[in-house]
């Protein structure tokens, strides 16, 4: 398996590996690599790539932290699928209109918690710093940890759930890209 | 009310061109004098600002912190259920008094000198106030009755709270200062519990006003917000029309679901792109009318912080803090019904993609009111030109009209004794 297996645009999502078989080292090594490439696809604007990271029923959610411990279930950003997520690329691209930016993911404290036959779950900290191309400056957007669930396909590793839980809940002017 | 007594702000002098309120000179988006009078005439003038829905502050005990203006206040409801606001300033040396933005408390305790006040904001206790052993304390004639924080007076309609800082003979009471459309429009949405989702709050690096403007605004909505148009989703045919209450400080604007394809209209536009692209996952619209009146969008703006939004399935308060001249805050307060079933609410959380700061229909607006915000630096007595619908701020028909931005002018302009 080498990095092109996170590239390729619709896997199969099914499991095909019991991870319980692999290494701890490897698996974190899996794990560290899935993530390098999906900050680079964000961080590098192949958003059409952004979908392909996940299963075709793979979940992704932005929440804040207030308003899960306020035990609110409103989400930033929800997609149930990765058809939608691709809707949302779409939207992005020919839709909506915004100022140029980019972002610069730092993640960071790489957990893999939990190995379930081909399932890990796995925890992150992230900031994500955004840069405004009018503005010019790198400016703090979100800070917060992932939840992720993990699957194993024939493709490499691929999330079958993201939550991203961010510690602030102000957002700057708008969010347009995932993190 | 009284607006036409004061008398033109000393401070803060303003020519309004030609009397005209299509034309906004841009300096009321930018004088930090102008903010200042803001403060004084509008949010502690003989206004009600929104503050809270009562279903964030359910039971005895409960509080929220907010503002009002950039006023900290607090808004409480006591262990009898009745509802309290103040000023949150300790009325000793002016600490912040309630340091939490929602609470469950029966005192409130300044942790400086642990001053401590109960819900209505009535001063309860003063540590060491007979000083120890005989020495220090306050004053004998000290007058616990005298010292409490500033209260405002509370009104709620249909679970919407409401503070002033007017008194009673200076402000209409909340009913008839929200005007019959608006509350005939917050029976309809607010017309059995609701169950709160949860918050987004997105800073805007812009004026008030300009957001105030924006949720007046038919004439943008299909020209600015493209998802529609790019899916084949096309909504500017769609029916719908603006209403103002008598003064026209507060804004109705509805849509129905009902279209009139009128190709001519939309000949030539770029943002017409019809069946260019099409949803892979259409469920992202998917939904269920709340309402058997076919209306399928409501932005009602009501003077001066609050607009109620119902797009779709989605229903939401959003609350405007104007934090400084150039910035202000939107609270965007997501809810559905108590009596949603499962199915429902996810249809709701589902329809969040489309609205909001990251929302696919929506996400342009603040945006929109940052490039006005630093195009207007300079040249403070040039102006905008507002005139699509006519150059008067009547009630509309139609979809492609600025008339309820003219009718805010008009009370902002008379409320802030522009006269010019």
């Amino acid at each position: 398996m080498n990095d092109r297996g996170y590239q390729q645009e619709v896997g199969s999502s099914t499991a095909v590996a019991d991870l319980r078989a692999m290494p701890a080292y490897q698996l974190q090594y899996e794990v560290e690599r899935l993530m390098r490439a999906y900050c680079e696809c964000i961080d590098e604007d192949q958003l059409e790539r952004w979908p392909s990271f996940f299963v075709e029923d793979g979940r992704y959610q932005i929440i804040t932290h207030s308003n899960t411990v306020r035990g609110l279930p409103a989400n930033a950003l929800s997609c149930d699928s990765a058809a939608m997520m691709r809707d949302r690329v779409v939207s992005l691209r020919h839709a909506n209109i915004y100022g140029a930016q980019s972002y610069r993911h730092i993640v960071s404290n790489i957990d893999v918690k939990h190995v379930d036959g081909s399932n890990v779950s796995a925890q992150s900290h992230y900031i994500v710093v955004r840069t405004m191309a009018r503005e010019g400056e790198p400016l703090l957007f979100s800070a917060g940890k992932t939840l992720d669930t993990l699957v194993m396909t024939a493709d490499g590793l691929k999330f079958r759930e993201r939550r991203v839980i961010s510690d602030n809940d102000r957002i700057h002017t708008l969010i347009v890209l995932p993190i | 009310m009284n607006s036409q007594m004061l008398d033109p702000p000393a401070e803060a002098p303003l020519q309004w061109p030609q009397r005209e309120e299509m034309r906004v000179p841009y300096r009321v988006f930018t004088d930090p004098a102008i903010f200042e009078l803001e403060q004084q005439r509008l949010f502690r003038g003989p206004h009600w600002s929104y503050a809270a829905l009562e279903a964030e502050i359910p039971e005895p005990n409960d509080f929220k912190s907010t503002h009002i203006g950039d006023t900290p206040i607090v808004v409480t409801r006591d262990k009898d259920g009745a509802l309290h606001a103040w000023v949150n300033r300790c009325a000793h040396r002016g600490a912040l008094v309630c340091r939490d933005r929602l609470g469950k408390t029966e005192q409130f305790t300044c942790v400086y000198h642990q001053w401590a006040y109960n819900a209505s904001g009535s001063l309860a206790s003063v540590p060491f106030r007979r000083g120890v052993a005989g020495q220090g304390g306050m004053p004998a004639d000290f007058d616990m009755h005298a010292h409490g924080l500033t209260k405002l007076r509370v009104a709620s309609y249909r679970g919407l709270i409401f503070v002033t800082f007017a008194a009673e003979d200076r402000v209409e009471p909340l009913p008839q200062y929200l005007g019959a459309d608006a509350c005939a429009m917050l029976d309809r949405i607010f017309n059995r519990p609701i169950r709160l989702l949860g918050d987004e709050r997105q800073v805007m690096h812009g004026n008030w006003k300009l957001y105030s403007e924006n949720t007046r605004d038919a004439y943008h909505g299909s020209l600015l917000h493209l998802f529609h148009a790019t899916f084949g989703l096309y909504r500017a045919s769609q029916k719908g029309g603006s209403v103002m209450d008598a003064t026209r400080r507060h804004s109705l604007l509805t849509a129905t679901k009902e279209e009139s394809q009128d190709q001519q209209a939309l000949a030539g536009l770029r943002t017409y792109q019809s069946g260019q692209f099409s949803l892979e996952d259409p469920s992202l619209l998917a939904g269920r009318p709340d309402f058997n009146d076919g209306i399928s969008l409501v932005i009602l703006a009501i003077f001066p912080n609050l607009i109620v939004q119902q797009i779709a399935n989605s229903l939401v308060v959003r609350h405007m803090l104007p934090r400084s001249v150039g910035e202000m805050e939107l609270v965007w307060t997501y809810f559905g019904y108590a009596d949603d079933s499962e199915e429902m609410e996810g249809i709701r959380l589902k329809q969040m993609n489309l609205v909001g700061p990251g929302g696919l229909i929506s996400m342009e607006d603040g945006e929109a009111v940052e490039l006005v915000h630093e195009a207007i630096v300079r040249d403070g007595d040039k102006t905008s030109y507002i005139a699509m619908g006519g150059k008067k701020g009547e009630p509309q028909n139609n979809l492609v009209n600025e008339a309820p931005i003219i009718g805010f002018w008009n009370y902002y302009r008379k409320a802030m004794g522009f006269t010019g």
